[in-house]
């Protein structure tokens, strides 16, 4: 597997917005860089976004031109947590099913953004193997344990069964942006993550850079899989 | 027919759990087990299928059975802790810890991500500290212990033990480095800037991206006394993070040496857009524009915080305040040239008798004012007036280094000066620390009355622990700092207004319990009037000014003549 890194011209800078949203939409703008380097045309530009959540990155990817279809377990939510209204995903189909059950197999591209860390390590390896060969965004957290905050590492168990990675097993809540049905998720190292993608198919892997952090620690995005990297 | 492997089936069952297809799971596991009946992980695998057909008891019996039988393999021992965790069995789970795991041969990092998830910073923390305290009573010295210890002992505000464990912990070899930015936080606390500064640079060096830890290389640089390197890395780290308010923040606190500080303020300059600038920064950059004397782009950033409907408690006043003038009539009023690198600046008025002193804080200026903008204020008075900043962040105990090498020494200089100016009477200003060098160099020089905003009056570290219980290792450094430095009879003010003719209009927030306590303990005192304002944070210098409380008490009630 060839891996890559490379640096993003987007600034982490402050909008006047408190720190979630700051990072949501640092997020955002990443996203948007990794679609216009996609944007040329990868197939029809069927897009599926798994774990759409609020559906900010399938909104965002629609108004790129893509053709998109979100997938959630729940209902579609505003980012307070409230319900959003269909009528507000105009251009997008929306679907309502466990992302890790979705058949991905008619899509060009798989957006896996602030979903594959709320899953479990099964979960992440065969959601992964089912989208082998495409090309994939996954925006995730990472488990580094010299920068975790105070507050997270309290959320930190050693992992029940991690077999050939490496990471920690992570107490979810109940909370809306949180996963629905697993009480741990996988949090794996950057090595065990890419150890990962190879492990399930991943020809090339371009990591983007800098690391950002949320509340927790660091997250990084990553792309799979890009048709002119792999030749 | 090919036979299903352990994985497969192990794959199978979870499958079958996750889609709650328990009877199936059970009968498809049992059927393995007749064929593995010592696989640990199909034996886990059972528990598993226990715990998800919701019977918990028999999960940990089984988790606990396992364990017996495998000592050497900890996962079903660490089973057996989530389990009871989950079940927020919390005495219980400690208690397995104790027993079947601290001891064990299981890996150090599992065990320490165990002992902190087992030892929260919440919650009933006499139990958690007793629970840390037997495992230390069978390890002891153990750094995951002392570490976890630290933590929740800083989390306490019990700063002087959490030091002394993380200090404990060095002593045995390195701190876990999640706990180095603590321990740097806790060092500044206790004015071990150098050992601070040591962590800081290996932090930054290690995390380059993150402007946090060079924040605090930046403050250990300037409490450690090396202004000249301290600016050169702010600078670097204004072109890195030119929004970041941490920067500006510390813009506007370090030692502006030059050029180096105009600099790293014309960097953030380039780049700053009120529209999209973080509203903490927009208030730092708003002072930082008053210090470079652009009064019309920190309106502009003030006014990009009010647009927001943000309330902010030191923004309101400081518009309010700048709003008294045009930006034209400021530049008039002002009758000094700003000097920010200078710690002493005096302006003379031909015939006055009255001269003011103003102790500037730890941001050089009267609150958020700089000089400048409070001498166009004071510019209406027959009053000379002498500015004074402390570049050594002593809060004036150790005098003022370009006047002289003490404070006594100080102190004659300072008398020097007033006789040079014909000073027939004498008031002293300051905010925060610089109130309580207002209110001692007021009694020590004869003045006739010494004017307080916010400040303590007392650095004795008990008394500040006593009065902000529970604040943590952050805030208030700088005061905690200096009351290592001084000697026990230097670091309370009511010593030093017994005895004396000059008048103390102490004020303070009337709802900010700290404020209160150390207002409290001038109450006695027949020379001191304590003025609360009514509100709950530390702005109250700003208030004063922008509700003309100062002016009305220099004027009716002191009798500063008006020009």
């Amino acid at each position: 597997m060839h891996v890559e890194s490379m640096t993003l011209p987007v600034l982490a800078s402050q909008p006047p917005i408190e720190r979630r949203m700051r990072t949501i939409s640092f997020r955002l703008r990443t996203f948007r860089c990794i679609l216009e380097m996609l944007r040329p045309g990868i197939g029809g530009g069927l897009l599926v976004d798994l774990g759409a959540g609020p559906c900010l990155f399938a909104k965002l990817a629609a108004k790129e031109d893509f053709r998109v279809t979100a997938v959630d377990v729940r209902p579609p939510w505003n980012i307070d947590g409230s319900p959003l209204p269909l009528e507000s995903l105009e251009g997008i189909e929306f679907v309502q099913a466990d992302a890790c059950k979705f058949d991905v197999s008619g899509f060009d591209i798989v957006s896996i953004v602030g979903l594959l860390y709320h899953l479990t390590l099964d979960e992440q390896i065969d959601l992964l193997t089912r989208c082998s060969g495409k090309t994939v965004i996954i925006d995730t957290e990472v488990f580094d344990d010299t920068a975790m905050s105070e507050s997270a590492r309290e959320r930190i168990f050693p992992p029940a069964d991690a077999r050939e990675y490496n990471g920690i097993d992570w107490l979810e809540t109940d909370h809306v942006w949180s996963s629905k049905g697993n009480r741990y998720s996988f949090w794996h190292t950057v090595p065990s993550l890419l150890r990962m993608f190879e492990n399930t198919g991943a020809r090339n892997v371009t990591m983007f850079g800098p690391q950002y952090r949320s509340a927790h620690g660091p997250r990084q995005w990553y792309l799979l899989n890009v048709p002119d990297i792999a030749g | 027919m090919a036979v299903a492997s352990q994985a497969e089936i192990q794959k199978s069952v979870r499958a079958a759990l996750k889609e709650g297809r328990h009877d199936e799971a059970k009968v498809t596991l049992a059927a393995a087990l007749d064929r593995w009946p010592d696989a640990y992980w199909m034996l886990m695998l059972h528990a598993e299928v226990l715990k998800a057909s919701g019977d918990l008891a028999e999960a940990l019996a089984q988790l606990r059975a396992i364990h017996e039988r495998f000592p050497d393999k900890h996962w079903a021992a660490q089973g057996v802790i989530r389990l009871l965790f989950e079940e927020d069995r919390q005495a219980e789970a400690r208690a397995f810890f104790e027993n079947a795991v601290w001891t064990s041969t299981v890996p150090d990092e599992t065990k320490s991500q165990m002992i902190t998830a087992l030892s929260p910073r919440r919650g009933n923390l006499d139990e958690t500290i007793a629970f840390l305290g037997r495992l230390l009573f069978a390890s002891p010295g153990s750094p995951a212990v002392l570490t976890r210890l630290a933590m929740i002992r800083a989390r306490q505000g019990l700063w002087d033990e959490a030091v002394s464990l993380l200090d404990e912990i060095a002593a045995r070899g390195p701190v876990p480095e999640h706990a180095r930015a603590i321990q740097a936080d806790l060092l500044s606390g206790f004015g071990r800037f150098p050992e601070m500064l040591v962590i800081a640079r290996e932090l930054a060096a290690a995390h380059p991206h993150r402007v946090d830890y060079t924040h605090r290389v930046i403050l250990a640089l300037s409490g450690s006394g090396d202004h000249q390197e301290a600016a050169q890395v702010l600078k670097d780290a204004a072109a890195r993070w030119p929004g970041d308010w941490r920067v500006l923040f510390r813009l506007n606190r370090i030692v502006p040496v030059q050029p180096l500080w105009d600099e790293a303020f014309a960097i953030i300059e380039a780049s700053f857009n009120p529209a999209t600038t973080y509203a903490r920064s927009l208030f730092q950059f708003a002072v930082a524009s008053l210090r470079q004397g652009k009064t019309e782009q920190s309106l502009i950033a003030l006014d990009a915080i009010a647009q927001r409907g943000l309330a902010s408690t030191h923004a309101d006043p400081l518009q309010h305040v700048l709003g008294r003038f045009s930006p034209e009539e400021w530049r008039a009023r002002m009758r000094l040239a700003d000097d920010q690198t200078a710690e002493v600046q005096i302006v003379g008025v031909e015939g006055a008798d009255t001269t003011i002193v103003i102790f500037g804080g730890i941001d050089f200026g009267l609150s958020s004012l700089p000089f400048g903008y409070v001498d166009a204020l004071l510019s209406s008075y027959r009053a000379n007036v002498v500015y004074l900043r402390d570049f050594a962040f002593r809060a004036y105990f150790e005098g003022i280094s370009s006047l002289a090498p003490t404070a006594e020494q100080t102190l004659d200089r300072l008398r020097e000066i007033l006789e040079r100016l014909g000073t027939r009477r004498l008031i002293t200003i300051g905010y925060s620390v610089g109130g309580f060098a207002a209110i001692r160099y007021g009694a020590q020089l004869g003045a006739q009355a010494a004017i307080s905003f916010g400040a303590p009056t007392t650095l004795e570290e008990e008394f500040e622990a006593d009065s902000k219980p529970g604040v943590g290792y952050r805030p208030k450094a700088l005061k905690r700092a200096l009351s290592f430095r001084l000697t026990d009879e230097t670091k309370d003010l009511v010593k030093d207004l017994a005895g004396t003719s000059t008048r103390v209009f102490c004020h303070y927030a009337a709802q900010y319990p700290a404020e209160v306590a150390h207002s409290n303990r001038l109450r006695d005192l027949d020379n001191v009037e304590l003025r609360p304002l009514n509100i709950s944070d530390h702005s109250v210098a700003m208030r004063a000014i922008a509700d003309g409380i100062l002016d009305r008490l220099l004027v009716e009630e002191i009798g500063v003549p008006v020009k």
